[in-house]
């Protein structure tokens, strides 16, 4: 099973438990289920699917950059380099230049522009286009554009650990919080008993459920965030 | 504040009739379903969670109109990199600064091309620094400057060597700082989510006093 999903129902699960615990509701609990389940479901497994697709399809930009200006400094021949560079690409990428075979090598680095959508790949290909027009060192014309690619390959390892940390951080302080508001009951158990009964509490209770749900989709997005020009979240992959 | 507010709706080309109905729709829906709340179930703490509602609310879209600001201008530092980068490819295959600057006018976007365009006309006008100073100070990166200067000198005293040697060294410098912000802004997105559970936990603690008031309010009653 996806692992976003294994964690999204192990997360509904917890607030679910909590909700019921807190507010003695089996209604606040069923809500708290019914709506984080179909979050996760549906919203936050495309989200993180999206993510991992911008990050896979970066780093096989990455690759094919740098492999195609390697074979181009050292064959001098742009079919030859395109030809090494398409042997180290994943499936995936092979499968989307299936049906491009007889086009010429330009609209072939136009049509896989389409499928990196990188502002760093644009600028490969119109730096291919000034090469074949007007000559020169391709080694030395590309130096800016490998340094930019490697330092947003850099950004995003780094975003990695960083959002590993402090994902982890985000965890422990909601579990907290959710044993403090499971543990009232048990603590104040008379006083639970009082006010258990008021329409106020359960109520109180399910928006501070929705409240962490609420908080668990902003940090998705964060997580998620990564500014690479070129690349729109919001298109269709 | 209007002023400001107007010109960052405009700064965002931004629909000002539009966006003013937009936020009073927000409020407007916030407080009747306030109203209807607490008509239907009779709690006073209604009332205090619309306010803390439309404060949220009012600040969610306020908010947004600075990120868009933000992003715009984000996005024309990046542009900058990026035909400094095609500068790059003209400047090695021998083109001098003022060839380069008009071939790059056709990998810009509009507002680039503008800004691209102006200099241009600047040059032909004023040999001096004052034209690469002003297109600099388009850019919020001080890094910027110290590129656009060394291109000066390039037109000056020529396209040599050390130049050169100058020039790649300063964009590197540009991409790396433009990357360590990057970093930074993640690190401090991320750090912001830690504050969602304490105001859960304040949240919990705020129904719980409300309780204990209620209760005490009962039991006064009743004696």
């Amino acid at each position: 099973m996806n692992s976003v999903l294994t964690i999204g129902i192990i997360v509904s699960v917890i607030l679910a438990v909590a909700g019921f615990v807190a507010s003695n509701n089996y209604i606040v609990a069923i809500v708290v289920m019914i709506l984080s389940t179909l979050y996760f479901l549906f919203i936050g497994k495309r989200i993180v699917s999206k993510y991992e697709t911008k990050v896979k399809r970066f780093n096989e930009c990455y690759h094919f950059i740098n492999t195609f200006i390697v074979s181009l400094s050292i064959k001098g021949s742009v079919s030859s380099a395109y030809e090494s560079s398409i042997q180290i690409m994943s499936e995936d990428f092979v499968s989307s230049i299936e049906n491009i075979e007889t086009f010429s090598q330009q609209d072939k680095l136009d049509h896989i522009n389409k499928y990196f959508r990188f502002h760093v790949f644009s600028l490969f290909v119109d730096l291919i286009n000034i090469f074949e027009e007007q000559g020169g060192n391709i080694l030395e014309m590309s130096h800016y554009l490998l340094e930019e690619t490697r330092l947003i390959e850099e950004y995003i390892s780094s975003s990695k650990s960083i959002t590993k940390k402090k994902m982890v951080e985000f965890a422990i302080l909601w579990l907290l919080t959710l044993g403090i508001m499971v543990f009232m009951r048990f603590a104040l158990s008379q006083f639970f008993n009082t006010i258990a009964k008021q329409i106020f509490y359960p109520i109180g209770i399910l928006f501070v459920c929705l409240f962490c749900l609420l908080s668990i989709h902003i940090a998705i997005c964060k997580m998620t965030k990564l500014q690479i020009r070129g690349w729109n979240d919001a298109e269709k992959i | 504040m209007l002023k400001r507010f107007d010109d960052l709706l405009l700064f965002i080309s931004a629909n000002k009739t539009k966006e003013i109905i937009k936020i009073a729709a927000v409020n407007v829906l916030i407080i009747a379903a306030v109203v209807f709340l607490t008509i239907f179930l009779k709690q006073v703490m209604i009332v205090f969670a619309g306010i803390i509602a439309i404060v949220i609310a009012n600040y969610l879209i306020f908010n947004n109109y600075i990120e868009k600001k933000k992003a715009i201008l984000d996005e024309r530092e990046h542009e900058f990199i990026a035909i400094i980068s095609y500068f790059q490819f003209f400047i090695t295959n021998s083109y001098n600064v003022y060839q380069a600057f008009q071939s790059l006018i056709a990998y810009s976007s509009p507002w680039m091309e503008e800004q691209i365009q102006s200099l241009i006309i600047e040059i032909d006008n004023d040999k001096s620094v004052k034209p690469f100073i002003n297109f600099a100070n388009k850019f919020k990166n001080n890094v910027a400057g110290n590129v656009m200067m060394s291109i000066y000198q390039m037109v000056d005293e020529g396209e040599n060597g050390l130049h050169m040697y100058q020039f790649n060294s300063l964009f590197q410098q540009l991409s790396k700082s433009q990357q360590i912000e990057l970093i930074d802004y993640k690190e401090r997105s991320m750090s912001a989510i830690s504050s969602y559970p304490l105001i859960g936990a304040g949240a919990i603690t705020v129904l719980l006093t409300f309780g204990i008031i209620s209760v005490m309010g009962e039991m006064i009653n009743v004696l």
